[in-house]
């Protein structure tokens, strides 16, 4: 991604002078925030009138609180380099960025407010968005890209079968938890497809910077095979989770993963942090659909343990690599990682490592690690990304270019 | 609890045996009464029996401290660090089967178990089939209490009903609330906890006493004996006015919970992070009744004898002989 010719003069704030700015800053530092109620309520230390279960509050944020904030960073920042089209900045930006602030306080008050009002609020945000980058999208320009765009529209619409199901309980074939399980498996999709554009540009600049000699061949007819079996998983799991067909689904799913990811460069070209950090993402994804898959078809284990690795884990550090590479990359700084980062992913790999592991092993165990450690390292891991990062995101490109 | 992880535990259990074994570890080094108690109505009721002034006379200030998983106790127990706890029967056979010396006092809890169900209340368990039922733990006593109703009722699990287990109870309670299931296996004063926590979300669910549908289903009591206290057998040994004054002060301490559940319950909230109308309703809908070992050994042999079945693990070997039940007198 490289910033449009044509940008107009910059905003005064340097964090208002493009999307992922303030969008991956606020990100971070809500990741953790949202996970107060949850565990305050797990622990039986404090409950907040919510408005609902606290399990679907406590997804709801993290999707359409934390994951909606870097996606919108992501995408308004990556269309105008795709579609050459002006960027989103200054005032229209702040807006903006205000807009997901009132959904987020809507949220927290959703046990007050008006069920209604709580929706709309929380859907104006992504339908600006998609508003926003959907005409770009269908552009010549942009029209390679215009999956993301269809997979955005998904969430949107799972988001709302999430109201619906919320303010109409019971007069839905779906449940409160189903929407947000399918926008989570669109999630997925998202990371593999955006996966196919963007391994290519960073696998070669690690083989590069590591000197290794190994020519890359990327296959695209596994890289379609791996997108068609994720979308068939959500689809199946959308239909009939915990099923045995949907354990196979999600295991043919997982297969068709790790053949792709056999395709990355391993060896010391895999000590590069960018790639590191997409392919334990993709190694996270594989993993998960394994348990699901895995746990539909054996009835003792534990039935939600391989969602945390998607969720955590694939989802948790995709959002992480694409702080870290777009946030270096939009600033004009060259893709080498803060220090700090390391330790942002170590908490998230062992943050996932013990919120997946531990029920399955030690579930005597589930609230001190699983729940409570796991918590403390993910905060560990989002708050290293702000305190890293923050600089960076606040100050004007050392360049002196726009964005 | 799964498999692996049972047989993990029993072999930490197994391990701290060997140094239960050394005489007087742990038991020198502090003065007065050192007990220990899972969170909820064995809390209450030990917490209430430890108040007794003719106990603390005799043993000093005692002190009672919370355990939240049987590993914790296990190792507190096996290595003398507590003298006497509250805790479910099983694992009290458990830890006796795996050589850990310890004697059971009593059995007080005798009917904790229970069916929250969603969107209609079930009368039995024959309304089950076609549902989706979350389980907190294969293999722990609810799931074999379960299970073994299930097979009772000629239901089969996987044809006629489908069962999700879950990492904790927490996840069961979360996925019921979230109308994820139909119906959730809970003990008290977890199912009060949700109930009042399904209430605040519009959510009231049914209720079905599983205790019940056991005397229904086996033609015994509405009565299982789930919980009661244990003690480590030195303790009996060296201080047997402290353990007599302990079962006196139970014995005294269960009338006392029921009479009372109002107290009983700010009592209980003192002591833990559950509150007290959590702790009310849940006396509410429990049945505690003291029965001395030697009492309870009928009940306690029969209950074993019938889980034990479902799963070799839930007890760990046999039924425990004469020496696991504290004589009467």
């Amino acid at each position: 991604m490289t910033p449009p010719l044509d940008s107009s003069a910059p905003p005064r704030l340097p964090v208002l002078a493009y999307a992922f700015r303030p969008f991956f800053l606020l990100a971070a530092l809500y990741a953790p925030l949202a996970l107060l109620p949850w565990v305050g309520g797990m622990l039986q230390l404090f409950s907040l009138d919510l408005g609902m279960p606290p399990m679907a509050w406590h997804a709801h944020e993290m999707l359409f609180g934390f994951v909606a904030a870097a996606l919108a960073g992501f995408l308004l920042t990556a269309v105008p380099s795709w579609a050459r089209v002006e960027p989103l900045t200054g005032a229209p930006l702040a807006a903006l960025v205000l807009l997901w602030l009132a959904g987020r306080s809507a949220f927290w008050l959703a046990g007050t407010l008006p069920g209604w009002l709580v929706a709309l609020v929380n859907l104006a945000f992504p339908l600006v968005v998609l508003g926003w980058a959907l005409p770009a999208l269908l552009s010549p320009e942009g029209r390679r890209h215009l999956s993301l765009g269809v997979l955005l529209g998904g969430v949107l619409l799972a988001q709302l079968g999430f109201y619906l199901a919320w303010l109409a309980p019971l007069s839905l074939p779906f449940g409160l938890l189903d929407p947000l399980h399918l926008a989570a498996n669109l999630l997925l999709i998202m990371i593999a497809v955006t996966a196919t554009r963007i391994v290519r540009v960073v696998a070669m600049a690690a083989v590069q910077a590591s000197g290794a000699e190994r020519p890359l061949r990327f296959t695209s007819a596994r890289e379609h095979l791996a997108v068609a079996t994720l979308c068939l998983f959500a689809l199946a799991d959308f239909l009939a989770q915990g099923h045995p067909v949907t354990g196979w689904i999600a295991l043919a799913a997982a297969a068709a993963q790790a053949d792709r990811l056999s395709e990355w460069p391993w060896g010391r070209a895999m000590g590069r942090l960018y790639l590191l950090l997409l392919t334990l993402a993709y190694a996270w994804l594989t993993l998960g659909l394994v348990l699901v898959g895995v746990t539909a078809l054996v009835e003792s284990l534990p039935a939600y343990a391989g969602r945390h690795a998607l969720f955590l884990g694939a989802i948790g550090t995709a959002v992480l690599a694409v702080f870290c590479i777009a946030g270096l990359r939009h600033t004009g700084r060259s893709l080498e990682l803060p220090r700090s980062i390391w330790l942002a992913l170590a908490c998230l790999l062992l943050g996932t490592a013990l919120r997946t592991g531990v029920p399955l092993l030690w579930p005597q165990q589930y609230l001190v690690v699983s729940v409570v450690a796991a918590a403390a390292l993910w905060l560990l891991a989002f708050l290293g990304y702000a305190f890293g990062y923050a600089r960076m995101l606040l100050s004007a490109r050392p360049d002196g270019l726009p964005g | 609890m799964n498999d692996l992880s049972r047989r993990r535990l029993l072999q930490l259990a197994a391990a701290s045996a060997a140094l239960a074994a050394l005489p007087g570890v742990g038991l020198a080094a502090q003065a007065g009464l050192r007990a220990a108690t899972p969170l909820g109505l064995p809390q209450l009721i030990l917490a209430r029996a430890l108040q007794d002034e003719r106990l603390k006379a005799l043993a000093g200030e005692p002190d009672l401290r919370a355990w939240r998983d049987p590993d914790q106790l296990r190792a507190w127990i096996a290595g003398g660090e507590v003298q006497l706890t509250a805790t479910p029967t099983n694992v009290a056979a458990n830890l006796y089967n795996r050589g850990v010396p310890v004697v059971l006092m009593n059995v007080n809890v005798w009917g904790t178990l229970g069916m929250l169900s969603l969107p209609r209340p079930f009368d039995s368990l024959s309304d089950l089939a076609g549902r989706h039922v979350g389980v907190p733990w294969r293999g722990d006593m609810p799931d074999l209490v379960l299970r073994y109703l299930l097979a009772r009722q000629g239901l089969e699990v996987g044809r006629d009903l489908r069962i999700t287990y879950h990492a904790s109870p927490f996840e069961t309670v979360q996925m019921f609330l979230a109308r994820r299931l139909d119906a959730a296996v809970l003990p008290e004063p977890m199912r009060t906890a949700t109930r009042l926590q399904g209430a605040s979300l519009g959510i009231e669910p049914g209720e079905l006493d599983l205790q019940r549908e056991w005397a229904r289903l086996t033609g015994g009591a509405a009565a299982l004996p789930q919980a009661g206290v244990i003690c480590r057998r030195e303790l009996l040994e060296a201080h047997p006015d402290w353990v007599a004054a302990v079962q006196a002060a139970v014995a005294e301490a269960v009338p006392w919970v029921n009479a009372e559940p109002a107290a009983a319950a700010r009592l209980g909230a003192e002591q833990s992070p559950l509150s007290a109308p959590v702790f009310e309703g849940a006396i509410a809908r429990t049945r505690l009744e003291m029965q001395t070992a030697a009492q309870a050994r009928p009940a306690l042999e029969a209950f074993f004898g019938a889980l034990a079945e479902l799963s070799s693990g839930f007890i760990g070997g046999g039924l425990p002989d004469d020496a696991f039940y504290l004589a009467d007198g």
